[in-house]
């Protein structure tokens, strides 16, 4: 053995024993107890091959986490990093007025989501909330009501918090990108009589592809593992309206105590978080190499 | 390798942006004069909203806040709050657990990223790819698959209602980021130092220690304000991990204040303005930091 290998396995040993204890080993466990029928402090557990997937795919709460956490990721896609982009483009001189608000924007992606969750809560407060009170001032008072003990708007109205904050990040992270853009690059586009609009779509978008990806890839995640709004605002309901899978597995694990299921359904989250940010990151490699 | 442009540029970017855009067409120049800058305000305002409603609030008397609501406009201020919250709540050792957690996780994680990212970066023995395969598939797994089992691990190793589960969690999920991005951060130090070093007599221990660390200090930078912010805000763990109030952290103390003074929002405020001063803190200290950490995470996955 080199004096160098001795030295590479002296650096990795420590961190890679921890991170096997406390990331690789746990993972794989959970992958096993997938397949049994664990309780939470129960010791007996019984191979029962796939069944709690099966189980999983037929439950209409499984199903229905699914769907508002993809409709989440979805929806993370479409609104913040538009918005986001906007409001980059629109901050983008060095005024004062833009400096200081840029570094003003900056505190809510550093706030905790329990502050976040706290906030909103107020806002959507059913007696004297903000959102009622402007509904009110502007004379659409009739639409006035319980944002988030709301069947049917509670789901909008966790979202709208989490994209107020999300968009702030995408707009930090455009910001840092259109300030990659050479100027000449975007003049030389307008020397040759493009329109403003022009520019942005075919020249500024196109280099932000890198910057986009990253953009993307963090809302993923962030939508796949979104636990914390939720938790802090709604715990999952009314009626598990707004139960992401991360509350679901929070649910079955410490409410119903299931292990076996609540792995199996944590698993399933595994499984799409690869694909959606796998396929994210494919994606961003394949388009950055044809740039 | 076009990846990897956006951390790299990100850093000198500033100074660019501030070239003047010329040649912009009359009429889109007029638009922007006019309507720019009133889409701005009125964007600013809707996203500084909350963060001003959590401040305003915080300096209301709760009196005053049942009496005309939330979102009234004010008169008169007041640090009651923050007294009160001080004194009554278990807020001093909130804060303690916080940064109980915080410190040590930051550091060992980074530590740790710093000797996988640079032994698959430089030294490239054997299975160094598999090895950074790995650990940067922990950035895919969601908490709530480690969560399961390691609920009945620290249950059996008798740690439950201690700071250790955060610590030695956040320490070991840490170290998929680290580890991406100060390996990417060595790949780009060129080979030479390493040998110069090495011939003048130099171990591999020297090596890192002497000559690379001091190199990596902006990437450590980066790293640090990243996983502060994310560990201090984190309050999942505490939750599943901790019931005794002498070791709530901070999130987790603000969340159980909201059920507990249901009606006292002025004492909910304050506390979540005392939670969030380390974050903000640090951030104004490392803004730049932040944002090339935020950059250099996700590239290159």
């Amino acid at each position: 053995m080199t004096s160098t290998t001795r030295w590479a396995i002296l650096f990795l040993a420590p961190p890679l024993a921890l991170f096997a204890g406390a990331v690789a080993v746990p993972t794989v466990m959970a992958l096993q107890l997938s397949f049994t029928d664990a309780t939470l402090l129960g010791d007996a557990a019984d191979w029962i091959g796939l069944e709690n997937f099966r189980d999983a795919f037929g439950d209409q709460h499984v199903r229905k986490s699914i769907r508002i956490t993809l409709l989440w990721t979805l929806g993370g896609f479409l609104i913040p990093p538009a918005l986001g982009l906007g409001a980059a483009t629109m901050l983008q001189s060095n005024s004062r007025f833009a400096v200081t608000m840029k570094s003003a924007l900056f505190v809510p992606i550093v706030m905790s989501l329990v502050v976040v969750g706290q906030v909103w809560i107020w806002i959507y407060e059913p007696g004297d909330g903000l959102l009622n009170r402007i509904l009110g001032a502007v004379g659409l008072g009739g639409l006035e009501q319980a944002w988030l003990a709301n069947r049917s708007t509670a789901f909008f109205a966790v979202f709208i918090a989490w994209a107020w904050q999300q968009t702030v990040l995408a707009m930090i992270l455009y910001l840092a990108g259109l300030a990659t853009i050479p100027v000449t690059l975007t003049e030389a586009a307008q020397v040759d009589g493009a329109t403003r609009f022009q520019v942005f779509r075919q020249v500024t978008v196109p280099l932000l592809r890198p910057v986009t990806t990253v953009v993307l890839s963090l809302i993923a995640i962030n939508s796949l593992r979104n636990f914390d709004l939720v938790y802090a605002m709604t715990r999952g309901g009314p009626v598990r309206e707004t139960e992401t899978m991360p509350i679901l597995v929070y649910r079955v694990l410490f409410r119903e105590l299931e292990r076996g299921r609540a792995s199996a359904i944590s698993i399933i989250l595994f499984a799409v978080t690869l694909v959606i940010v796998g396929g994210l990151t494919w994606w961003g490699r394949r388009r950055s190499h044809a740039v | 390798m076009p990846s990897r442009a956006a951390p790299a540029h990100a850093g000198t970017g500033a100074e660019k942006a501030e070239a003047p855009v010329v040649g912009e067409d009359r009429r889109a120049g007029l638009l922007r004069r006019r309507g720019g800058p009133i889409a701005l305000v009125v964007f600013v305002v809707i996203f500084l909203i909350p963060v001003i409603g959590v401040l305003l609030t915080s300096l209301k008397t709760n009196a005053e806040i049942a009496r005309r609501g939330i979102w009234s406009a004010t008169g008169n201020l007041t640090i009651d709050n923050y007294l009160e919250v001080w004194r009554n709540a278990n807020t001093g050792r909130y804060l303690i657990n916080s940064l109980q957690v915080t410190g040590p996780a930051v550091a060992v994680s980074i530590i740790g990223g710093t000797l996988i990212g640079y032994t698959v970066a430089k030294l490239r023995i054997r299975g160094s790819a598999f090895i950074l395969l790995v650990v940067l598939s922990g950035l895919f797994v969601p908490p709530q698959v480690l969560l399961v089992p390691l609920f009945t691990i620290f249950n059996d190793l008798n740690l439950l209602d201690t700071l250790w589960p955060m610590i030695i969690v956040h320490s070991a999920v840490g170290l998929s980021i680290t580890s991406l991005v100060m390996r990417n951060f060595f790949d780009q130090i060129p080979d030479s130092l390493r040998s110069a070093a090495r011939i003048d007599g130099a171990n591999e221990g020297q090596v890192l220690l002497k000559v690379m660390l001091p190199l990596a200090r902006p990437a450590i930078a980066a790293l640090a304000t990243l996983q502060f912010t994310f560990i201090w805000n984190d309050f999942l763990y505490p939750l599943v991990f901790t019931t005794d109030d002498d070791v709530r952290t901070i999130m987790l103390g603000l969340l159980a204040a909201q059920g507990q003074f249901t009606v006292a929002y002025g004492n909910q405020a304050a506390l979540a303005v005392i939670a969030s001063i380390p974050t903000v803190l640090v951030f104004l200290a490392f803004q730049k930091h932040f944002i090339r950490g935020l950059l250099a995470g996700a590239i290159k996955g």
